[in-house]
């Protein structure tokens, strides 16, 4: 070999970031990877829904031409077939599309009512956990006394008191799912606390909201993202019930 | 210990009056009356309904008055005006209790087994197919699970009666529905405490020993295995035996739940209370049996 064109050095080897770590990690996981495809393909038919029926007359489906009000009433409740793939309702209106309308409400509650809770949760449960003493102690009974409180009660005053309006139901819905989310920071917080790190800042003078929002917060992100994951699919349920109820979308 | 639970229980007691206090207020500024669903009552009579039932007193009167019909239970229903709270609760509270103990049951006879089970060997079949059941169990809720039950075990097959809380035979299917359903969380909770017990060191010692397989499952494994279950199961048989909702509707069953909801959409403010208050109580008396559980099963838990 001719030593000229071996190099000097070795060439550095590319480092990995946490987030190409973690892609790696996710793309060997091939169960996770078909799950995400699925949800996320739903997602996008059911944000997509209203333009579905021109599309669907431009390429000629007659499956996805219909409206999800569109009546036909002397089909009835008629089983799936080549014009609606998934059947009727009693009104001989098309199920797919309905689902898929129904999927948009579910998806918009998911989002919206666990960023309310989140929200809540997050700023509860941090200041709770970080001012601690009395204040902790009192922010904690009103907790336990919500728990305690039947949910069902406090979700239908709720809607009956904010009206029924899309965006109060998810403030509502909302408002009852963020006490475990404020448990779980708060415990995080109280125990971050006592951490170096924390002690180093304070000594540094920063003021209290800074270490809240920078030092504490992202600390806490990993038990919140994975309870995150549980309450959306909590929420969506909980709107499900409400509609049960007769107090839904 | 006594000395932990008379703390406790006294804790309880300003949580109650809270919970208590939470109610009425929220229930008496809501909009809405017990009359209003009723049209056209002329004045005369409504005003005569709300004296009849103390509705037209100034609020602090009422709240008192509300506060004492919570320990007595003698306040009349404004709905069900021939019966009081105390009477309702009492006749609808055992069909709650039955229905959930069942259901408590065979959630317990699944769930515990399958996550057993799917702890014994993860990732492999024994482990995905209890596991792929429990996510089944997990996404079905009850009001469509319930129907579907119905139509197949009663509708088609025709073994059960499709509502109704009179023969044995129609403890069955809301049962089911309502174990099946829970059976998918413990199963999923136990194989989690069971995978996170059997990685331990102390496992590992009791198999060098030579402890066989059952042993160091039932001597060692079990107790600190079940630890996330029984944290689980407190709110849950609270909610089981004071009645779901959904299920009492879907198989039309005189339950507690039923009544609840009823009363709050009503402003049945007696029942409201009465049975609110009931919940609470029941909520803490099982986070109450929760924390002495997890002290007996985990000896790092200490009551203090």
């Amino acid at each position: 070999m001719n030593p000229a064109t071996v190099p000097i050095s070795e060439p550095v080897e590319a480092g990995h970031s946490l987030w190409q770590d973690a892609w790696a990690r996710l793309r060997k996981n091939k169960l996770a990877l078909a799950s995400a495809f699925i949800v996320t393909a739903l997602g996008l038919l059911c944000v997509a829904a209203p333009v579905l029926p021109p599309l669907g007359k431009a390429l000629g489906v007659t499956g996805l031409t219909h409206a999800y009000d569109a009546q036909d009433l002397a089909l009835g409740a008629a089983p799936p077939s080549a014009k609606h793939w998934l059947g009727t309702d009693h009104l001989g209106r098309d199920q797919f599309t309905r689902l898929l309308y129904g999927g948009r409400v579910s998806l918009m509650v998911g989002a919206c009512a666990t960023g309310v809770a989140l929200t809540i949760g997050v700023l509860y449960g941090a200041i709770s956990g970080f001012i601690g003493g009395k204040l902790d102690a009192l922010m904690m009974r009103l907790v336990d006394i919500l728990y305690a409180l039947p949910f069902t009660l406090f979700v239908i005053l709720l809607t009956v008191w904010l009206g029924r309006e899309l965006w109060l139901l998810f403030a509502a819905i909302g408002a009852v799912e963020w006490l475990t989310m404020a448990r779980i920071v708060r415990g995080q917080v109280a125990s971050l606390k006592r951490t170096e790190f924390v002690e180093a800042a304070h000594a540094l003078g920063l003021r209290k909201r800074r270490i809240i929002l920078r030092h504490m917060i992202p600390n806490v992100i990993g038990p919140v993202i994975v309870y995150t994951t549980l309450t959306v699919p909590a929420v969506m349920l909980l709107e499900a019930f409400l509609s049960f109820l007769g107090l839904g979308v | 210990m006594a000395r932990f639970l008379l703390i406790r229980l006294l804790q309880t007691l300003p949580v109650l009056w809270a919970v208590a206090t939470l109610t009425f207020f929220m229930v008496r500024y809501a909009p809405g009356g017990p009359f209003t669903a009723e049209k056209n009552i002329p004045p005369e009579i409504l005003k005569r309904l709300e004296a009849h039932y103390g509705l037209d007193k100034p609020l602090s009167e009422q709240y008192v008055a509300f506060l004492k019909s919570l320990v007595t239970g003698q306040q009349p229903s404004i709905r069900h005006s021939n019966r009081t709270v105390g009477e309702i609760i009492r006749k609808s509270f055992p069909v709650s209790l039955e229905l959930g103990a069942w259901a408590l049951l065979i959630a317990l006879a699944i769930g515990l087994p399958a996550g057993m089970l799917a702890a014994q060997k993860p990732n492999s079949a024994q482990d995905y197919v209890p596991m792929s059941a429990a996510m089944v169990g997990v996404c079905l809720p009850t009001f469509v699970l319930g129907p579907m039950v119905v139509l197949f075990f009663a509708l088609k097959l025709g073994w059960f009666h499709t509502s109704g809380w009179n023969t044995p035979g129609d403890r069955v299917l809301p049962a089911l529905t309502l174990g099946f359903h829970l059976a998918a969380y413990v199963a999923r909770l136990t194989r989690g405490g069971m995978l996170e017990v059997m990685g331990q060191d102390f496992i590992r010692t009791a198999r060098a020993k030579g402890a066989s397989g059952l042993r160091i499952l039932t001597r060692h494994a079990l107790r600190g295995g079940l630890l996330p279950v029984v944290t689980f199961l407190g709110p849950a048989a609270a909610g089981l035996i004071t009645g779901s909702f959904v299920i009492e509707t879907v198989f039309n069953i005189p339950g507690l739940g039923k009544y609840f909801v009823g009363s709050v959409f009503d402003r049945d403010i007696p029942v409201v209370g009465g049975t609110v208050f009931f919940f609470s109580a029941i909520i803490l008396f099982f986070n109450l049996v929760v924390d002495v559980a997890q002290a007996w099963l985990n000896p790092k838990v200490r009551l203090e």
